[in-house]
């Protein structure tokens, strides 16, 4: 049969992990997780991931649902980025800020103007202008230009501003959108009731141009001289010391290297912090079972008897008891976090089968003459089962510890998209969880559930290759197919 | 002499077996109610309720406070007795017990069959085609081909297909869900060829011959992933164990005696390594009519799975328990079967025995 007097160093495993292509292949793979796990926290400190991830303010300012940025070197499409103007940003030339008060009278009044060079092949996603205003007692007033790069102008807005931060969100402002139907037929003689405001103030003049697939992009290059869109921001105040600024923010269609989710969030913090937590959380349950398991193993196999009787009494429970069933019941009930649910996925798996391959193994060990040779010497079982049974179990051992892990780290994801993930931790299985049930698998939404999904597989992959190139090593039987 | 040991045997087997499944189901009464926790909850949902309901009724308005509590104390008691709430956990978990292991699998909490029974079998059974329809067809075709994949492969060693399997083994292990939402994008959102989930379409076809088509057709996708999921590393097992049987001596003897090449796959291949390959394919296919809990779950498959999924998220613990143990009993029942098969098709536990 096989050789069980061969024996491994550890060290020894790994030099020959490395000579197998597929161990190679695992290496890689998991080195770059590691990486991935330890740039992580540089990157995206732990607490402002915790306090930001769920946050429904601190994202507003990136697109929604934009795609990777990639995207657009892959498909050739200049795809539109995140424009933002600030009037309080002095150094930008494409920024201006003017105020012209009367020293008799309370009356002060302000130029914004925004100069948007736009060139890209789509529209943008969405627009929105924050006004951030500081008066007493008299609301400003706000008019709102919008001239385009053909010479076209037309107002957008205007109104009181009744509050210290105040945002027109112009994709889906009435006001907006009543001046757009005006404008479109004053344009191109043609009545739409609620034409796009991203799509109409970005089109090439001509008729169709409301509709986002028959509308053709009015680019600034397309003139002589590069003509820019200029929105401007009429500010009428009636204090002296009042001061408006605002922020203009045309959405994109790419963000970031991962996209953006529904809620606007970037994407690349959560697959960056999925790393680590699903490094972690599938690296310790899988030591901490597979030790545990290979005690009860050896224990069993060593003493036999009634020990052993108890113990695989145990695993038979074990088998009928509904796992899924009862590790959601908990998760449903406590609302666990991800080291919580570490906790409840190794009590509930403690007897499992890792139990009865131990025994095997050391059951076979256990007949070895320098085993009998320990006996008769006196060593305490302790001693046997520590010093002389679990060296030579060790390379078995790491080989299941590291075959196990993708098991636990697919649970983990799954679990999630049963809604049982970590309540404020982003994990790859939340984000699919999110993209699922926000039907990204229906509308196409492709980067939001795939990408996640492709770094799952990935990880498990590099375990399972280095599993293999393992296995080969400690079942010499293997090598030979 | 030698039957009555393998009676007894069995008998003692039998009742290990029923043992277990007791205490599994026990276990699971206590942990899906969270040692009593659940009463509680539903306890104080009634004394609410109760209150509520006498509060607001205006024929009680003319009773002073005291009165009123009286009442609500005593309504709220029969009711609890009605429920059988008064009793300590304890007894009703022994209640519990006796029911599930009787198969008197109650009522449910909150979830209604289709036809509005609140019955868990007529629940159970109600969905229960659904899901061996998917998984069990699934099981079987699944068992089939990686079978016959790895018999080939390991009749055609390092032959090309031989290298793929094997290079594209690492991808089992990704769960069955995974390769549905990927799929999904891909066959439905992108391609239109598939649906996106459910049993039929909606409005279903009247026509049952369309019907069946319809259903064919929405179990596809949920299918393939199934299958997928342990094809490469099932047939590349498969593979491995034929060819460390093949190497065995009496292969090569065999061969040297001039049997003929099916004659040694069957007798000498098959037939030792057929015990393992047949304890997997009964597993597989009691643990299939439970659906897949998440499987389901992404393909809308309305099943027991769903099932499963609806009940935990509504904490009714009828039905839980009421999957928990039909389950046990099939395990149990289905390992009680195999070892009376083991003792007639392998030899060699037959002879262990006597």
């Amino acid at each position: 049969m096989s050789r069980p007097s061969e024996t491994f160093s550890l060290k020894g495993v790994f030099g020959e992990v490395v000579k197998n292509p597929a161990g190679r292949a695992g290496v890689i793979l998991l080195v770059m997780y590691i990486v991935l796990s330890a740039i992580a926290p540089i990157v995206y400190p732990y607490n402002m991931v915790i306090e930001n991830w769920s946050s429904s303010t601190y994202w507003r300012e990136n697109p929604r649902l934009a795609q990777p940025i990639w995207v657009k070197y892959l498909s050739g499409i200049n795809l539109p980025e995140n424009i933002i103007l600030d009037s309080r940003d002095k150094t930008n030339p494409n920024v201006l800020k003017a105020s012209v008060s009367l020293e008799t009278v309370e009356y002060k009044e302000i130029l914004i103007k925004f100069k948007v060079f736009y060139d890209y092949d789509d529209f943008p996603s969405e627009i929105a202008l924050l006004f951030f205003n500081k008066f007493n007692q008299s609301n400003p007033y706000i008019k709102v230009f919008w001239t385009r790069p053909d010479g076209r102008e037309l107002m957008i807005y205007s109104g009181m501003q009744r509050f210290r931060e105040t945002t027109l969100y112009v994709s889906i402002d009435e006001s907006v959108r009543k001046a757009l139907t005006e404008f479109v037929a004053n344009t191109t003689q043609e009545l739409v009731d609620y034409p796009s405001p991203e799509v109409v103030l970005f089109a090439k003049a001509e008729p169709g141009m409301w509709n986002k697939d028959r509308a053709k992009i009015l680019k600034s290059s397309s003139f002589g001289k590069p003509q820019p869109h200029v929105v401007s921001v009429r500010v009428f105040l009636y204090e002296g010391d009042a001061d408006v600024d605002c922020r203009l923010i045309i959405y994109g269609k790419v963000y970031g290297l991962a996209g953006t989710d529904n809620r606007r969030r970037d994407l690349t913090m959560a697959l960056i912090w999925g790393a680590p937590i699903a490094l972690s959380f599938g690296l310790l349950s899988s030591l901490i079972l597979t030790l545990i398991q290979t005690f009860l193993g050896s224990v069993s196999a060593w003493y036999g008897g009634v020990i052993d009787n108890v113990i695989q009494r145990i695993t038979e429970v074990y088998m009928v008891v509904p796992f899924i069933s009862i590790l959601s019941a908990i998760a449903i009930f406590y609302r666990l976090t991800i080291w919580e649910l570490l906790l409840a996925v190794v009590i509930l798996s403690l007897f499992g089968s890792g139990i009865k391959s131990t025994k095997v193994l050391v059951l076979q060990i256990k007949e070895e003459a320098y085993i009998e040779g320990a006996i008769s010497y006196g060593a305490s079982d302790l001693r046997i089962l520590l010093l002389y049974i679990l060296p030579r179990i060790l390379p078995t051992l790491v080989t299941s510890i590291v075959s196990s892990v993708p098991g636990f780290v697919f649970l983990e994801a799954g679990l999630a998209v049963l809604g049982l993930g970590d309540p404020m931790l982003p994990t790859w299985g939340k984000v699919v969880s999110d993209a699922y049930s926000a039907g990204a698998a229906y509308k196409g939404l492709w980067w939001w559930a795939i990408l996640p999904s492709i770094l799952i597989i990935l990880l498990s992959a590099a375990f399972v290759l280095l599993g293999y190139a393992m296995d080969k090593i400690v079942n010499p039987k293997l090598r030979e197919l | 002499m030698g039957k009555l040991r393998i009676y007894v045997h069995l008998l003692k087997r039998g009742l290990l077996l029923f043992i277990t499944v007791v205490v599994a189901i026990y276990a699971t009464i206590i942990i899906v109610n969270m040692g009593g926790y659940i009463d509680e909850i539903i306890k104080s949902q009634l004394l609410e309720d109760t209150t509520n309901l006498i509060k607001r009724d205006p024929i009680y308005r003319t009773l002073t406070p005291a009165e009123q509590d009286k009442l609500i104390k005593a309504r709220y008691e029969s009711e609890l007795e009605r429920r059988g709430l008064n009793q300590p956990f304890i007894i009703r978990s022994l209640i519990y017990l006796k029911d599930a292991i009787t198969l008197d699998l109650g009522r449910s909490l909150y979830i209604t069959s289709n036809t509005g029974s609140r019955r868990v079998q007529t629940i159970i059974l109600e969905l229960l085609p659904t899901s061996v329809m998917l998984f069990t067809t699934g099981t079987v075709l699944s068992f089939i081909i990686t079978l016959y994949l790895g018999l080939y492969l390991s009749r055609h060693r390092g032959g090309l297909l031989d290298k793929i399997v094997v290079a594209l083994s690492p991808s089992s292990g990704i769960p069955p869900w995974l390769y549905g939402i990927v799929f999904i994008i891909i066959f439905s959102s992108y391609l239109h060829i598939f649906p996106y989930g459910g049993l039929v379409s909606v409005p279903p076809p009247n026509d049952p011959v369309l019907y069946f088509l319809d259903a064919l057709w929405h179990m596809t996708l949920p299918l393939i992933c199934w299958i997928l999921s342990g094809l490469f590393l099932g047939a590349y097992g498969n593979r491995n164990y034929f060819l460390l049987f093949s190497s065995e001596d009496y292969v090569t003897v065999g061969k040297a005696k001039g049997l003929p090449e099916s004659a040694i796959l069957r007798r000498y291949v098959l037939r030792p390594s057929s015990s393992p390959i047949i304890l997997g394919l009964a597993l597989g296919l009691i643990g299939s009519w439970q659906g897949a809990i998440i499987t389901e779950t992404v393909f809308n498959w309305p099943g027991i799975g769903l099932l499963t999924n609806k009940a935990l998220t509504a904490v009714d613990t009828p039905i839980i328990i009421g999957l928990a143990v039909t389950y046990g009993y099939l395990l149990a029942a289905t390992e009680f079967i195999l070892e009376i098969l083991y003792s007639y098709l392998d030899p060699r536990i037959r002879v262990l025995m006597g």
